[in-house]
């Protein structure tokens, strides 16, 4: 059988493997579970490796996730006022016209501090798990923009100035990019590109190809020249915009709100899945046996050419029951008994 | 000089495509014909605006759509009231909501907000990241029909529940309904926290609100 980062890597090269890797995305199930606080996990390499090696331990599944890299709308956009003209010092809600794009500061990977904490995590859960898959979360350039505009300028944006929103994503494409190198020559064995929920639940498929999709693809294919694996998750209702999302380059999709059967049916020989266990009405609400028998029916529609990471559909609620999350690995240990043998 | 129907339509019209500038101009012509202020607001521009709702349900317009149509909303009531010599309390009941400690994401609750006053409710926006302990101050110290809370984080939606405990515990329960939304809120858990209702979205709100005061 191929070790853990050996079949994820299979996986996100279209090769299949011989296990289905259960990555839950379990980020603040464990930062709570060892009663740490975001901002405190996040600033500490030492308090984000405990807690996500032990979790992983203690529940079974695979994966350590390294954090979320905030630190492209932050050193940018930290200095400026938001819209109620307070410097928070997160770059949330501070551009919204072209002349303050100009405003924005010079991207400095080598200086940005977040950069140097989540690159010391990645040292560390990699000494602690050789073994496991690494991956971290990031933002693609049009997340980054919905950031540093606010969320009602964005969604304003996107009808009334594409013009602005789309600069914006352009300016700080050069920042993304070259964080994802940085973290590639670190060694994470994937980076994971939540398209925020804005993209699937609250903008038109129209919006999305103009403001979103565009950027993706010249983005996406700037990154994988550095050699990383991308995982795009398509938070949200994206039945409508799977075919733009497929020219995007991603390795592999960790998709929600959609069948995984589906997706595979449709676009199982062009991309690998990951998915699709609804993490509120399942994995938190649902009962043992209906967690189980619910990530079985997705090993077996998802894993059939070794093709597909089990996982919840988002971020695992910090109050999912642990024998909830211990029924979908056993789930997929047994599917795969059955798939591969 | 064009009819008051056309006059009204024309309203319409500019929230339902999203014309947040050319409103403003639109409301001073109305009001140059001599027409009913009040009705160009419910007839025209909130007509608009339930226009805009609908082809939300319909999956047409999306959250951008609807933020722009209620901005031309807002920006054509603000010019009516100019000409508003005294406001009229019509409303079908009062309707206090806010997102919950540690959770900033608003969208879905201003959206739900909007659409009850669109629908004839007053709504008192307490905010985004409000302390829970507010909620029950509010409640207290106000005549509430409605209590609506929201949040978009597995981390932050317990504290709703805990909103309606500290609210059974000073005696508040019976006073107020409670409705709960959000992204990650289901009906089973709404139900289990002891709220009245949950609605998927800020349309369904209104019709289940008016159900809550019985103005359905």
């Amino acid at each position: 059988m191929m070790g853990k980062r050996e079949a994820v890597k299979a996986i996100l090269e279209g090769k299949g493997a011989d296990r289905i890797p259960i990555i839950m995305n379990a980020f603040s199930l464990p930062v709570m579970r060892y009663g740490y606080t975001m901002p405190e996990a996040l600033m500490s390499p030492e308090k984000m490796t405990k807690c996500m090696v032990g979790t992983r331990r203690e529940l079974g599944y695979d994966g350590l996730c390294a954090g979320v890299y905030g630190g492209i709308a932050m050193m940018m956009g930290g200095h400026l006022p938001n819209s109620e003209g307070a410097i928070s010092g997160n770059g949330e809600d501070v551009i919204h016209s072209m002349d303050d794009i100009k405003k924005l500061r010079p991207y400095n990977v080598d200086e940005c501090m977040a950069m140097k904490t989540l690159l010391k995590t990645i040292e560390l859960m990699r000494e602690e798990e050789p073994d496991e898959p690494i991956y971290v979360i990031l933002h693609v350039p049009a997340a980054v923009a919905f950031t540093l505009m606010g969320a009602k300028p964005a969604f304003k944006a996107m009808i009334k100035n594409q013009e602005l929103f789309k600069a914006l994503c352009d300016h700080v494409e050069d920042a993304v990019v070259e964080s994802c190198k940085v973290l590639v020559d670190a060694g994470v064995d994937f980076l994971w590109f939540p398209m925020p929920n804005f993209g699937g639940f609250c903008i038109s498929r129209k919006s999305y190809e103009k403001c979103i999709s565009e950027s993706n693809i010249r983005a996406n294919k700037r990154i994988k020249d550095y050699g990383a694996k991308i995982v795009i998750h398509t938070c949200g209702l994206y039945d409508d915009r799977f075919d733009l999302v497929l020219k995007e380059s991603g390795d592999a999709w960790h998709i929600s709100d959609t069948q995984t059967k589906k997706v595979k049916d449709e676009y199982g020989d062009k991309v690998s899945l990951m998915g699709n266990i609804p993490c509120c009405s399942v994995l938190m609400e649902g009962t043992e046996e209906e967690v189980y028998q619910f990530a079985y029916q997705e090993c077996m529609d998802g894993a059939r050419d070794g093709r597909f990471i089990l996982s919840g559909d988002c971020d695992v609620s910090p109050l999912t029951p642990d024998e909830n999350v211990i029924a979908a690995v056993r789930a997929a240990k047994d599917a795969e008994k059955v798939l591969f043998g | 000089m064009q009819t008051k129907e056309e006059m009204l339509r024309k309203l319409s019209d500019c929230v339902f495509d999203m014309e947040d500038e050319e409103v403003v101009d639109v409301v001073k012509e109305y009001i140059e014909c001599g027409y009913d202020p009040q009705e160009g607001m419910l007839q025209g521009l909130v007509d608009g605006m339930k226009r805009a709702s609908e082809l939300y349900e319909e999956g047409e317009y999306f959250v951008p759509e609807l933020i722009v149509c209620s901005d031309a909303m807002y920006a054509g009531i603000e010019e009516f009231q100019k000409y508003l010599p005294e406001t009229e309390n019509n409303s079908i009941g009062k309707v206090a909501i806010g997102v919950v400690e540690g959770d900033t994401h608003d969208i879905g609750k201003n959206l739900v907000r909007i659409m009850m006053e669109t629908g004839g409710f007053d709504v008192h926006d307490l905010g985004r990241d409000v302390a829970l302990d507010t909620f029950v101050d509010y409640v207290r110290d106000n005549d509430v029909d409605i209590l609506c809370m929201s949040s978009l984080m597995t981390t932050t939606m317990p504290g709703m529940g805990i909103v309606i405990e500290k609210l059974k515990e000073a005696g508040l329960r019976d006073k107020v309904k409670i409705m709960v939304g959000g992204a990650p809120v289901s009906p089973a858990f709404a139900e289990k926290i002891g709220a009245d209702g949950y609605t998927r979205s800020a349309i369904e709100a209104v019709e289940f609100a008016k159900k809550l005061v019985g103005a359905a």
